[in-house]
């Protein structure tokens, strides 16, 4: 009977909760909060300094934001894992197999092989159609087989991806001999990756920022998003609260090799040609941005805002650079020094809030 | 020994008999390219085939799939149970490979590199492109398209690559000596990566409004130029020059995405590296007159002489038909 | 931070829950184990247990390391499958094959480790596995009721006498005795029968402990049967209905804890007096 009176006393103390509450989930946040300062930062100053303020368009941004589409997807997906407490080495491996399997398809189906070699494609639409579904298939799957070996073997994912990631590079050196797949129709350039909406966005960004807050809808609101960080916290906890583990490991891995498909994707259709060497370091840059993100290696604590910050600082630190003048390898060393600092960052405040 | 013998008796004898090479006994002489499957290499293997028609050479042609000395020393070893009279090497490490060439020396078997150099000059001869001189042939036909006034951006890879490193440096030194009046921006290091390529390129098209044009040094660097200029919307306003005349690249060369094409001659390689091969083994060259450098030029095609029939043979073939 | 001593949740200690029903003179059974058998390989460190939970009752379950008390709970909770013996929920026999299968059925367990995820808030470590969708298209697209969740989490927290300064904070941010509050009160939000309790004071000091013994007052007061298993044998005595004494693998005795002291039980626990 009494319960009533205490629960209406205490509807109205709610407030006071809250008070302390964002405090406190500042504190969490710090890293995100101080890396995106850091950009600020950098986008100010780049502005200020360089050259006829040459840094500071709204074109510029764009670029920007186009030179990340890619990494951004990467990143996110490997935020999800390392807050599940997880790791996926083999995002590059994955990009370029399933890239190189969705230009194979559109290259092959377009047309004739003399037809297609003289870069005249007459089945263009459903080659194109079949490319795309080619990429998201084999990049989840990809992501799948890496999740299964995880959970059924029971292995360490940062192993199992280090030998996925070679199987994967292998499979697709077997397929081209190393070469980069040619005659990817061009308009898949012009028409999608060049094509600006409203004159000013990329279509790419657009892509990738859409399903940026997609992502960081379901990890912040969503029960997928608890149990991902419950899991990532502590793996015994979220079992005994009944998540099935192993099924949510299998998804989140799926959901990173989906990632790594629609990121094939914009590699073909922003560079009309695979690139077969050129994603080596994409897994760490990946969870380099995440971290510089302020998600923790740990498991348990993850942001994909934080992650766009993380993505957006390499990339406005090499623009930025460049339009200085300046050498574009310290670039590399300032963004190793902003890894450390984030880490820095994260570690105090956890020993703060214990 | 008794090979090198029977050899030089068969030249007595048979060249006595007939005139010509035709009826000379065939040379075994290995080919070992640094990578198959790719026009680069398809060319300079139908070099090859055609100077084994016409010297009356066996040859064996077989490589890796990648350019990695851990997937081409199989190959070799292979190669060399089958006791070839020469043998013509693309190294795909410069130094993993100089003892066995010396030892391969050291026994009589002439080896002649292409492509690449060893970096102890062990070899009988080294055939490759002039790096150093195609980064000039590149300044020069940029000036063609570009002019020399306004800003212009050299991508390499990463530095110490000796390759690259002189294509860069070719075009530098040009621009520096002949054509002062032009800006060059530091040179940009995307390694292998596109996505970085294309970054450097679009921030030095926002730094500089006066960019007029990108020099790029490998296919990674290309890719993401091209794009980053065509992102920018500015295709053919900033003048694009690359290496190398892959089919794609010489469609793209047509549709105006590139804009100057530096050629190697890949073809050349396999037929002088074969004929010399040959000519060695039977003796009608000896190895102390052979010249160690053997530098070839590179053509430059652009969209006003890719017609030519003097510019489109030196087009790498994907089959030699 | 915490002042158990003004427990304010007064209303729901000792005297208001058991006790009405034992006037009643129905006691209610929640939980019955009947004869269970639970073997380790050759090792039977289960022999023939038999327990009834009843409704509203502290049941204590006391006993020296290696006597099967906490074996005995995982096989109410569901963790361990018995090899012999009947399981039975308000008069159902029942099979619990998993700790879901145990949640299922009402069964509710406080871990010794607390089990619950460090890096999330107190509200989202209460409704972990078990969250609320917002109402309307919100919830259709996947989105959870936070507002409702901290509420809910917050009224039962109030009603255990744990003053949180935050209901959004990590719960590694908090005291022990607050993650055990916490503990508790998943356990009470979600427990329609029973409530089992493996050492829930174990780590933790007098002030604290004391809120403790509050929380579980109160989850009895919601006429839910309580396990709990401790060491600490002077508050079992003050604490419990009834002390059963585990001995090698079985029940021994079953004590009034108004009739026996501290020395009784520990001779019963080691063997010194029959049962």
């Amino acid at each position: 009977m009494n319960h009533s009176s205490s629960q209406e006393a205490l509807s109205v103390n709610t407030p006071t909760y809250d008070d302390g509450s964002t405090w406190f989930s500042r504190l969490r946040e710090a890293t995100a909060f101080w890396m995106f300062l850091i950009l600020l930062g950098l986008v100010v100053l780049f502005s200020l300094i360089s050259p006829n303020h040459a840094f500071l368009s709204v074109n510029n941004f764009f670029t920007i934001a186009l030179n990340a589409s890619q990494l951004v997807l990467l990143a996110v997906g490997m935020t999800f894992l390392l807050g599940a407490r997880e790791f996926d080495l083999s995002v590059g491996a994955n990009v370029v197999l399933s890239s190189i399997l969705a230009a194979r398809t559109i290259t092959s189906l377009a047309g004739t092989p003399d037809e297609v070699a003289m870069g005249n494609y007459p089945h263009l639409g459903p080659a194109i159609t079949a490319g795309v579904l080619v990429a998201i298939i084999s990049g989840t799957l990809f992501g799948l087989i890496n999740g299964l070996l995880v959970t059924k073997l029971r292995l360490s994912s940062f192993l199992v991806t280090l030998a996925t990631t070679a199987i994967g590079l292998g499979t697709a050196l077997v397929m081209t001999h190393g070469a980069n797949v040619p005659d990817i129709p061009r308009v898949l350039q012009t028409e999608f990756a060049t094509y600006r909406v409203f004159d000013m966005i990329p279509l790419p960004v657009l892509l990738s920022l859409v399903l940026v807050l997609l992502l960081w809808f379901t990890l912040a609101q969503t029960r997928f998003g608890v149990h991902t960080l419950a899991m990532g916290s502590s793996p015994d906890a979220s079992r005994r609260a009944g998540i099935n583990n192993a099924r949510h490991l299998l998804k989140l891995f799926g959901l990173m090799g989906f990632l790594c498909g629609i990121a094939a994707l914009l590699d073909i259709s922003r560079f009309a040609t695979t690139n077969i060497g050129g994603h080596q370091t994409d897994n760490l840059q990946a969870v380099a941005a995440a971290v510089i993100g302020g998600t923790s290696l740990f498991g348990g604590i993850a942001s994909v805002p934080g992650t766009l910050v993380g993505t957006l600082i390499p990339v406005v630190l090499g623009t930025g650079l460049v339009i200085m003048g300046l050498d574009s390898f310290y670039q590399l060393i300032l963004v190793g020094l902003i890894v450390i600092a984030a880490v820095y960052i994260d570690q105090r405040n956890r020993q703060l809030s214990i | 020994m008794k090979t090198k013998l029977v050899v030089s008796l068969a030249t007595v004898l048979l060249g006595s008999v007939s005139l010509g090479a035709q009826a000379e006994e065939p040379v075994n002489i290995a080919f070992l390219p640094g990578q198959v499957g790719i026009p680069f290499y398809s060319s300079m293997q139908c070099g090859a085939e055609t100077a084994a028609k016409e010297f009356n050479v066996k040859l064996s042609w077989s490589g890796p799939p990648d350019w990695d000395i851990a997937l081409q020393q199989p190959f070799i070893d292979a190669a060399l149970q089958l006791h070839p009279q020469g043998i013509v090497l693309a190294p795909t490490d410069g130094g993993a490979l100089i003892s066995q060439v010396k030892e391969l020396e050291s026994k009589g078997l002439p080896v002649i590199t292409v492509d690449a150099p060893l970096n102890d000059p062990v070899e009988t001869q080294s055939i490759q492109s002039d790096h150093f001189a195609g980064g000039v042939a590149a300044a020069k036909a940029m000036v063609g398209v570009a002019g020399d006034k306004g800003t212009f951006l050299a991508v390499g890879m990463r530095p110490g690559l000796p390759d690259i490193d002189a294509r860069v440096a070719g075009f530098v030194e040009t621009f520096k000596k002949e054509h002062p009046g032009a800006k060059l921006v530091p040179v940009a290091y995307p390694e292998t990566s596109s996505t970085k390529a294309a970054q450097q390129v679009a921030a030095a098209i926002q730094a500089y409004p006066d960019l007029k044009g990108v020099y790029v040094t490998h296919s990674a660097a290309a890719t993401g130029a091209s794009a980053a200029i065509m992102e920018a919307g500015l295709r053919g306003k900033i003048k694009l020059i690359s290496f190398d005349a892959d089919p794609q690249q010489i469609r793209d060369l047509k549709d105006g995405i590139y804009d100057a094409l530096i050629i190697q001659q890949p073809y050349n390689m396999g037929y002088e590296a074969v004929k010399l091969s040959a000519q060695l083994v039977r003796h009608q060259v000896e190895k102390t007159a052979v010249k160690h450098d053997n530098f070839l030029p590179f053509v430059v095609a652009t969209r006003a002489n890719m017609k030519n029939a003097d510019i489109r043979q030196y087009f790498y073939k994907t089959s030699c038909k | 931070m915490h002042t158990p001593q003004q427990d304010s949740s007064a209303p729901l200690s000792k005297q208001s829950m058991g006790a009405a029903a034992v006037e009643a003179g129905r006691r209610e059974p929640a939980l019955e184990a009947i004869n269970i058998v639970k073997n380790f390989g050759s090792l039977q460190v289960l022999r023939d247990v038999s327990m009834t939970l009843y409704r509203g009752d502290i049941t204590a379950v006391v006993g020296d390391n290696g006597a099967g008390k906490s074996t005995f709970m995982k096989v109410l909770s569901g963790e361990h499958i018995p090899d012999g013996g009947q399981l039975c929920v308000n008069n159902r026999e029942v099979q619990l094959r998993s700790t879901q299968d145990a949640q299922s059925y009402g069964i509710e367990t406080v871990y010794q480790d607390l089990a619950l995820a460090p890096d999330l808030s107190v509200a989202e470590n209460v409704f972990l596995g078990r969250e609320i969708k917002a109402p309307g298209w919100r919830g259709q697209i996947g989105m959870l009721d936070r507002q409702l969740m901290l509420e809910e989490s917050t009224r039962i927290l109030t009603e255990l006498g744990a003053k949180l300064k935050s209901y959004r904070a990590t719960t590694q941010s908090l005291s022990g005795g607050q993650r055990q509050g916490v503990a508790i009160a998943r356990a009470i939000k979600w427990a329609q029968h029973a409530i089992l309790m493996d050492e829930p004071t174990a780590a933790l000091g007098t002030r604290q402990r004391d809120m403790v013994y509050a929380a579980i007052r109160a989850a009895a007061g919601r006429n839910l049967a309580v396990l709990l298993i401790s060491h600490d044998l002077p508050q079992v005595l003050e604490l419990a209905d009834r002390i059963i004494v585990m001995r090698q693998g079985t029940a021994v005795a079953n004590l009034n804890p108004a009739e026996v002291t501290v020395r009784d039980v520990v001779d019963v626990m080691l063997g010194a007096k029959g049962a």
